[in-house]
């Protein structure tokens, strides 16, 4: 009985079926965990803003450094990384946040749009040189009082913002004590977005939803006023109404009890020092290869002075780990791809060795035959050359006409290729095709670690597919893409299954 | 006659020189084929990724790579069972249905 006819039999058909189970349930589970995994690494990206992930900080701090920008002191960091992610575009933050939960080893690598922007941002703001930028607000340790107990809150806290002013926003979700606040923004349909914030999972009853333009910022910001002679905190929203580009309106939303802090300080002043290229538009950081990866130190604190030739040039004390080296060659990204490495990498190794192996083989062989038949190719070129000349020299001696050319032209042909290296050609082809052939399949197994690549499509395509991705569904609290993603993925689960059980009739 | 005998062996020639040139040639075209980051199927394999994401690209791949397994094993079936048919002393018993 051979092996088909073996596993085709009755006798194993719950092996199948249990096989078959097990793909199926693998690829469900992975593409739920995949979706966790995702969520996991938004997760601190929330934050950001709050300095809860200090990485984030140099990560981004890094970025401007290499955009032209230098500081001589680390706070004077952090405030310009706090004012770059909040003043920017929601989808550039995105871009940032996956930039951040991305970077890895001390690199991050920047994709076009976060490089263009940024530098575009760093134009806009900074001059070469010294300069000294004041912004309304500060990072604010503030004392939240349960009963009697008390604890430190750290949020980007803003006072006396001018209206024209975009403050510094909070994070998307944050604690203050033991209350967890959600801010939410339900875009509808794309036309408008309807903001409020919860708190411990619903919104308190004093918190109107404000309607604001989804096509010009907003900002959901903490506060700090004078309240009957003391210090206290709420959030704010501020928005231009829809039909307006302006931020004209701001909502107040009920003071937060049992907040304090400190007496309101003066402005933060962040002294910068503008590089060389900081004003230069065609200053990029790209490779030959068109990537721009930055090598970021392991804290803040040694950012400070370091220009883009620091941060560009990889770190003197940067090691490849020689214990636990990559499988499969430079492969990075997620889970999925590490476990696709580790099942494909070995068996990209096992062609790359059979190509080298039957290269090897095939040339030798090739060698030998063309030395074992070089005697008799010589033997038989001869006997051709000699019959040839012979009878143009009858056909010269008859007709009495020289026809120098048309011999030499022969003659010459005649070396080029002879009768019998034909044969030699024939098995070249072979092993070219053979070698070809060897050659797509090494490409195949390694298809799966291709990165994204949207050169191919012009930004207004790339923005349309952003927003289509970035559209949530209204209660279900997901994406639409999400959602269609995972349905696909299901129903390729079953085509797989499907198949898989149409070949072996289970 | 032996002017035609002439003209036939000198196109003989000529025909072993084309075949010869195009052969060699096709060697080369075929060594020059090269599986890398510039490679037109890359980049839309790569646009595939951006567009569909990461999961369903994953997922794609994956139905790709068993789809060509199963190819491949075809093959491989075909390859075995005409060498077991050409040694006799076998009598099919590496013969794989």
């Amino acid at each position: 009985m051979n092996c088909e006819a073996l596993f085709n039999s009755n006798k194993y058909k719950f092996l199948k079926i249990a096989l078959i189970m097990l793909l199926s349930l693998i690829i469900i589970v992975s593409s739920v965990l995949n979706q966790y995994l995702e969520a996991y690494a938004f997760a601190p990206a929330l934050v950001l803003a709050g300095w809860a992930i200090p990485e984030a900080v140099t990560i981004i701090g890094a970025l401007l450094c290499a955009a032209g920008l230098t500081w001589a002191a680390d706070k004077a960091i952090e405030k310009t990384v706090d004012w770059f992610v909040a003043d920017v575009a929601p989808a550039i933050r995105d871009g940032l946040y996956d930039m951040v939960t991305s970077a890895k080893d001390g690199i991050a690598r920047v994709s076009n749009e976060i490089w263009t922007e940024t530098r575009n941002w760093i134009q806009d703001k900074f001059v070469q040189g010294e300069q000294v930028i004041t912004k309304h607000y500060y990072s604010e340790e503030l004392t939240v009082i349960n009963g009697e107990e008390t604890e430190k809150v750290y949020l980007p806290v803003n006072h006396d913002v001018p209206l024209n002013e975009m403050p510094v926003g909070l994070p998307q979700t944050f604690q203050i004590g033991s209350d967890v606040y959600e801010i939410v923004a339900n875009n509808v349909a794309g036309i408008y977005t309807d903001v409020y914030y919860r708190k411990n999972g619903a919104r308190p009853s004093d918190v109107m939803v404000a309607t604001v333009n989804p096509s010009v910022p907003w900002c959901v910001y903490l506060e700090s006023f004078d309240y009957y002679g003391e210090t206290a905190y709420r959030f704010r929203l501020r928005y231009a109404p829809y039909g307006k580009y302006e931020y004209v309106d701001d909502i107040n939303w009920p003071v937060l009890q049992n907040v304090k802090g400190n007496d309101i300080p003066a402005d933060w002043d962040i002294p910068v020092v503008g590089q060389d290229v900081v004003l230069n538009p065609d200053w990029d950081i790209a490779n030959e290869n068109g990537e721009r990866v930055i090598y970021v130190p392991k804290a803040v604190t040694d950012l400070v002075g370091d220009t883009y030739v620091d941060v560009t040039n990889p770190q003197e004390e940067e090691e490849e780990d020689p214990v636990n080296p990559p499988v499969g060659g430079e492969l990075t990204g997620t889970w999925w791809q590490s476990l696709l490495n580790t099942l494909f990498g070995p068996i990209i190794s096992i062609l790359n060795g059979l190509w080298e192996l039957f290269q090897d083989f095939w040339s030798k062989l090739l060698e030998r035959l063309q030395t074992a038949l070089s005697p008799l190719s010589q033997t038989l070129s001869d006997i051709f050359t000699n019959i040839g000349t012979q009878a143009m020299a009858i056909v010269n001696a008859i007709t009495g006409v020289r026809d120098s050319v048309a011999e030499s032209d022969i003659t010459d042909r005649a070396k080029s290729y002879k009768l019998p290296d034909l044969f030699i050609l024939i098995l070249k082809v072979i092993l070219a095709c053979i070698r070809l052939l060897l050659r797509a399949l090494i490409y195949m197994a390694s298809i799966v670690t291709i990165e994204p690549n949207g050169s191919l499509l012009n930004s207004n395509v790339k923005s349309g597919i952003n927003f289509l991705k970035n559209q949530k569904i209204p209660n279900l609290n997901i994406t639409v893409w999400s959602m269609f993603s995972s349905m696909m993925t299901v129903l390729f689960s079953f085509a797989v299954v499907r198949r898989i059980k149409r070949m072996y009739s289970v | 006659m032996i002017s035609w005998i002439s003209d036939v062996w000198q196109k003989i020639l000529e025909i072993v020189n084309g075949v010869g040139s195009t052969m060699d040639e096709l060697v080369t075209r075929l060594d020059a084929v090269q599986f890398d980051e510039d490679f037109i199927i890359t980049t839309w394999l790569g646009t595939i990724h951006y567009i569909l994401g990461t999961p369903l690209y994953m997922m794609f791949t994956t139905l790709l790579l068993i789809g060509a397994g199963f190819v491949l094993w075809k093959l491989i079936k075909i390859v075995i069972n005409a060498i077991s048919s050409l040694i006799p002393g076998l009598k099919g018993k590496v013969r794989i249905e």
